[in-house]
């Protein structure tokens, strides 16, 4: 082999690494996403796998939802999944034949970051899913998360009450991990307070909801319809009673932003959920990040309230006796 | 200016190496050195914004005395140089080590010199270093080359100048004074496949185990007391980091200075698999013990004045080394660390001459202490040392990650559990790095018959035999997969910010 020879092969090689959108992640999620025999599947961030260890009933919400519903549940969350990951692996799941209904929590936070993934994600996605309303390329290559598939807005560094917070990975090593080794049962509102309304304010007040994710979400309801299954929308709850004890600025504009997404996807004909308001400040884990994660009483509550809505023929009642599986990923 | 960027990937490098190219074509040498020499300092100003003039300065000051010393003769000449040095080391003090000393000077004496920390310009430590060692040679009339260009381009070459490897004047002007063109193809198919290695090592590995042990340094920092299996796991994890990160940094290098036809000297041979913590000095940033050794160890009188002054002068010389990579109480613990482990080895070797403890155990030994001693190096103080070394010891208890068979077993009996920072991914992460410290080749040792890097006299020849065995990487279509491969995935992890370790010394 010549030296040319060799250079243009490795040109190639690398290549071919790059642009082939294989995630070691992701991948094998969406095949089984494409092909497990379920009727429900759910897709969500790490709201629905979180526990306390303050909890006596150690199940997620994922498995409480199962249990619920009397049937095994495809699990397709993971922590940190973005709106359009999620929506993403629910329209792949909408084409597996034998899914009826996709549940599809969003915290409110998701409807400011939401489009994440790095560009040849984002072709993997476009490619199974040419329908859904996503950004288009030119709109993705100019986002600083093009490569990296990292955040912008939530992620970076802000400024709140007079301190100013570094960027995510910082609050990580100095604000959370902190929280987490104060962090004694039962849960309380954080060893910081100050840190903790911060959070309340960087996650929920400081960004304006997008349309684009909206859009994205009603064009996955379209698909739904279109292919007659049933996608149940669901806003995750939000501790408010913290938000209005800690004296955070702008408790109505954040009602109002509830209301706003809730009525442009109900607008949209999309079946919606609006879990918002439904839990007190004592049903919530991990306040000071004010990600929504929740103790088993918020679990318990939420999930009641989504099989409430889950529609009649997915559901497959079962003998109670009978266990029920879930799978985790 | 970060290796692992888009911005050097993907603009700086190709444009340099096409200027470059072109120009050494064209028979431009000189122009294509001072080209090389522009794009370096251009380099380092994309990343030093502060104090992007201290370079210049430092590099026309020790130019100028280096010069003056080797041309002139008489009593000045040691005048000069002490002068010269003593300017190396006063910059050195002043940014480096000002604040450490007003810092504890303040707190025995109440009497505040300094009043906040001063900003560290990028690459000073390697950039004196260099000099030092080219006003000593010069002082010991061992410099020829008095091109001022050329000095230039071997204080700022983009691939060393942030993180070494810590370069020689004699090993550096002859290869800038070289007239030959040389083969651009050669030059790329032997640089990039070391160059990709590299970029793996430190985008895949090292930077896969950063958070993890990022957030149990963290936790010690936060003065949670760490249970032996995170103690363990954050003191292997850190390990396995820097080695990936420093000589994923070096391979990087070394394959960059290839791209230009130029070698630099090899800093790692596989050093974790070292039988001695002697061995383990001639492997591990071995462009760092040579200039110890040179220039400190050999100036303090070395072991030509008996054993006992041999062995004071080796603790200095890991001492100072300690201090050269930081100004903390916890370098200098790690200096004395390793001033300590050298002492032990050296009159063990005294003692017992013919004493053997076997290959399997003299390892373990030497890993152990190894391991034991990148406690203070990456830890924030000695509190969150001692914190560490406790929770090594046992003195905080055991406790089992929640997510382990034992963990669901215990959980059972209502034990109250520990909710770990690290999970089985990092787990894997780190058994898959350690093996691969001990049972692969090295990079040098795939990429041995491109005969790239510098081997250093003294430090054992790292490449024997490697050559010819059939793992190694040729001009073939394996290794165009293989380092494609490598070179690709590596790629992908690209983007995020990810500094360098020895960005900061």
């Amino acid at each position: 082999m010549t030296k040319s020879q060799f250079l243009v092969a490795l040109a190639l090689v690398v290549a071919v690494a790059v642009c082939v959108p294989f995630d070691l992640k992701q991948t094998p999620l969406l095949a089984e996403a494409l092909t497990r025999g379920n009727k429900i599947s759910i897709t969500g961030n790490s709201v629905l796998s979180h526990t306390s260890r303050c909890d006596q009933d150690s199940r997620s919400l994922v498995s409480i939802l199962a249990n619920d519903l009397r049937q095994p549940v495809l699990d397709l969350s993971f922590n940190g999944q973005s709106l359009s990951e999620a929506a993403n692996f629910a329209a792949v799941s909408l084409k597996n034949p034998h899914i009826q209904t996709v549940i599809f929590p969003v915290s409110l936070f998701e409807f400011v970051d939401w489009d994440t993934d790095p560009i040849r994600t984002y072709a993997l996605f476009r490619l199974l899913n040419p329908d859904l309303d996503a950004a288009s390329l030119a709109e993705r290559a100019q986002s600083p998360g093009r490569f990296s598939g990292q955040e912008s807005g939530l992620h970076a560094a802000f400024d709140y009450d007079g301190i100013h917070y570094p960027d995510y990975d910082g609050i990580k090593q100095h604000y959370m991990s902190y929280e987490r080794d104060m962090m004694r049962c039962p849960e309380n509102d954080g060893a910081n307070l100050k840190f903790t309304a911060a959070s309340y304010h960087h996650l929920l007040m400081q960004f304006p909801i997008l349309d684009k994710p909206l859009s994205l979400v009603s064009s996955l309801g379209k698909d739904a319809a279109q292919r007659r299954k049933s996608l149940v929308v669901v806003i995750l709850p939000i501790d408010f009673e913290l938000f209005a004890k800690l004296g955070v600025p702008g408790l109505e504009a954040l009602h109002a932003k509830v209301d706003h997404v809730v009525q442009t996807l109900g607008t949209d004909g999309l079946n919606v959920i609006d879990l918002s308001a439904s839990l007190h400040n004592n049903d919530f884990a991990d306040r000071w990040c004010a990600c929504g994660h929740l103790l088993e009483t918020g679990r318990q509550l939420t999930a009641e309230r989504i099989v409430q809505r889950i529609p009649d023929s997915t559901r497959n009642i079962l003998d109670s006796t009978q266990n029920v599986a879930v799978y985790y990923h | 200016m970060l290796f692992n960027s888009f911005a050097f990937l993907g603009v700086f490098l190709p444009i340099t190496l096409v200027f470059y190219w072109i120009l050494r074509k064209l028979n431009h040498h000189s122009f294509a050195i001072f080209a090389l020499a522009a794009a370096s300092y251009i380099f380092y100003l994309y990343g030093e914004t502060i104090y992007p003039w201290l370079i210049v300065v430092s590099i026309v000051f020790n130019f100028a005395l280096g010069r003056w010393i080797s041309v002139s003769k008489g009593p000045k000449r040691r005048v000069v140089f002490i002068i010269g040095i003593a300017g190396d080391l006063a910059l050195l003090g002043y940014f480096k080590y000002a604040f450490f000393f007003a810092d504890n000077l303040h707190a025995l004496t109440g009497i505040s010199l300094l009043d906040h920390s001063i900003i560290l310009p990028i690459g000073i430590s390697f950039f004196t270093f260099t000099q030092i060692a080219f006003l000593v040679d010069a002082y010991r009339g061992l410099v020829a080359d008095a091109n001022p260009v050329s000095y230039s381009l071997f204080v700022t070459f983009f691939p060393h100048l942030i993180a070494g490897p810590i370069l020689h004047h004699k090993e550096m002007m002859p290869q800038f004074a070289r007239r030959e063109a040389g083969s651009v193809l050669e030059s790329l198919a032997s640089g990039l496949p070391l160059f990709a290695i590299g970029l793996f090592k430190k985008c895949v590995i090292a930077d896969s185990l950063s958070p993890f042990v990022s957030a149990l340094f963290a936790q010690a920092s936060a003065g949670r007391p760490m249970t032996l299996l995170e103690a363990w796991a954050a003191a292997i994890g850190y390990t396995m980091q820097i080695y990936f990160d420093f000589s994923g940094y070096s391979d990087m290098a070394i394959g960059l200075g290839r791209m230009f036809s130029i070698n630099l000297p090899i800093n790692f041979n596989s050093p974790y698999k070292s039988l001695s913590i002697i061995e383990f000095w001639r492997r591990w940033h071995i462009t760092l013990s040579r200039f110890l050794r040179d220039y400190l160890y050999f100036s303090l009188g070395g072991n030509r004045r008996g054993p006992a002054r041999r062995y004071a002068n080796l603790f200095i010389t890991m001492v100072l080394g300690g201090m050269w990579h930081g100004a903390g109480w916890t370098f200098v613990l790690w200096g004395a660390l390793h001033g300590c482990y050298l002492f032990i080895a050296h009159l063990w070797q005294h003692l017992f001459p013919k004493a053997r403890l076997g290959r399997t155990v003299s390892w373990a030994i030497t890993l152990l202490c190894v391991i034991v001693a990148w406690v203070p190096f990456r830890a924030e103080n000695i509190a969150v040392t001692g914190n560490m070394w406790l929770g090594m010891a046992g003195a905080h208890g055991v406790a089992v990650p929640n997510w382990s068979r034992m963990g669901a077993l215990l959980r059972e009996t209502g034990l109250p559990m520990i909710n770990m920072v690290f999970g089985r991914a990092d787990v894997a992460i780190t058994l898959a790095a350690f093996l691969a410290c001990i049972l692969l080749p090295n990079s040098q040792e795939f990429v041995a018959r491109f005969k790239l890097g510098l081997d250093t006299p003294g430090y054992g020849a790292i490449r024997a035999g490697a050559a010819s065995r059939w793992w190694a990487f040729g001009w073939n279509w394996q290794t165009a997969v293989v380092s494609g491969l490598i070179f690709g995935v590596a790629l992908r992890y690209v983007g995020g910010y990810s500094e360098f370790i020895y960005f900061q010394f």
